[in-house]
Parts: C-alpha cells; structure tokens; sequence
C-alpha cells in the first residue's frame, strides 16, 4: 500500500485546509462579519444556481461517454482514504456549526442552518424549507425516471445529476428566502 | 378600499400616540423592526401571543388594535 497517497496526503491535506481557514477566520478577522460567517439569501441562491448549472454541464458532458470513474474512486479506491473524507466532512462540519456559525445541532439541522429571531423569520424559513424540500423530491423523481426509462450509459451523469439537484434545491430555498424579505444574518 | 377576509390593525396610529419608534415596540414584544413594519403593512398577520403582547404594550384589548374584515 502507498502510504503517502492512500493516508498522509489524504489526512494532512484536509487537516492543512481546516488550519489555515481557522487562521484566516480567528486571527485575520477578529470578530468581523463577512461571507465566511454571514448567510446572505441573495448571493446564496446565486451561487447555488451557479454551481447547479455547472454541475447539469458536467452531467450532459459525462451523459454519452460511459464513463464510470467516479464510482469506481470509491469502489477501488483505498478504506483509509474513503475514512479520511469522511472524517474530514465531520471535522469540517463541526468546525463550521460551532467554531464558524457559533450555532447549536439542533438549530444547525432543524433550522436549516439559520437562526430565526422571531415568528416571523421562523415562518419564513419553514416556508422556504418546504418548497426546497418539495423541489428535491420532483427533481429526484424526474431523476429516478430519466434513470429507468433511458437506462443512464454514464454512472458519473448520474452522480452529478444528483449533486445538480442538491444545488438547485437550495438555490429554490434561498430563493424563497430572498423573495420574502430574509435579512442578512450572521 | 378594504379587502375583505383580511386583518388590519392601528398599530401604527398607536405608536405614534404613544410616541413609540418601531425599534421601540419591537423590543417591548420581543421581535424584529422588519416584523413590525411587515405587520403595520398589513403583510404579515402575527401570532396571537404576539397580538397579545402588542394588546398589553398600548393597555388595550386585541380587538381593538386587529380589526377582521369579514
């Protein structure tokens, strides 16, 4: 086994990224508001929409090819690699809900990551929440029909229709947001 | 022209009796300046906690702050 691929590369790369954005966010910053800590409606449905469009690019690009290689990266690939990504998901996450966004779990997940000052923004979250919620359920369907009746050549389209959903459902879900009047929030 | 099967109230006739901003009565019922303006505006019709609050803010029933157009 290669170690310095299979398990440094993979530790030290993430936990060298996680370093340098603590430094960034501690040190330079000092207690600034800015887009690393700041959920901005509007630049977050743009993005998301932007990201969404890229990746429906790299589904039609990878459609026709039969190209399966991002599933055999996980199939094939090492277990200490695959734990590494996951473990650096975890570290990334908790750094971001508790160190970046200073949020709890609970309102990490069930507010959908914001935090709502009164019943009013809480209203408006859940109302966004279930049209982003209903739009991921119609467009994996779709998915899931495209899927059956076109018997999909390319796994990796398949991978990347899937991540195209998860953009678009959140730029619905800051759409949403943007539309009714969500202010800016750290 | 009032539209019917809606609530409008006289928060902001209120307010301004009572000499009050609308950073004010926010902070006395424990909400946002944008969720005070949304509800003069008549564009957000708030809970009945919160029209109760407001009810207790001016000394006044909620019947005769929120009026229903039926």
């Amino acid at each position: 086994m290669d170690i310095l691929t299979n398990i440094v590369l993979p530790l030290i790369i993430p936990i060298g990224i996680i370093f340098f954005w603590i430094v960034i966010v501690r040190n330079w910053t000092k207690g600034k508001r800015g887009w690393w800590n700041t959920y901005r409606a509007r630049s977050d449905w743009q993005t998301s929409l932007g990201m969404g469009v890229i990746f429906l690019f790299f589904s039609i690009v990878s459609w026709f090819e039969s190209n399966t290689s991002l599933v055999p990266f996980f199939q094939a690939g090492s277990r200490w690699r695959d734990a590494s990504i996951l473990l650096f998901i975890i570290v990334w996450q908790w750094i971001y809900v508790k160190k970046i966004r200073r949020m709890s779990w609970r309102s990490a997940f069930l507010n959908v990551g914001l935090q709502p000052r009164d019943e009013r923004e809480t209203m408006m979250i859940l109302k966004a929440t279930q049209l982003g919620y209903a739009s991921t359920v119609l467009m994996l369907l779709g998915l899931y029909l495209i899927a059956l009746f076109l018997n999909m050549p390319s796994k990796s389209s398949f991978v990347f229709l899937i991540v195209t959903i998860v953009f678009f459902s959140k730029a619905i879900f800051s759409y949403s947001l943007d539309r009714s009047g969500y202010p800016d929030q750290s | 022209m009032v539209e019917r099967n809606k609530i409008s109230n006289r928060i902001k006739e209120l307010r301004a009796k009572f000499n009050m901003t609308q950073e004010d009565l926010a902070q006395k019922v424990g909400v946002t300046r944008q969720t005070i303006i949304s509800i003069e505006k008549n564009e957000y019709v708030p809970s009945l906690l919160l029209g109760m609050r407001i009810a207790q803010t001016f000394k006044l029933p909620v019947e005769e702050i929120f009026i229903a157009n039926f």
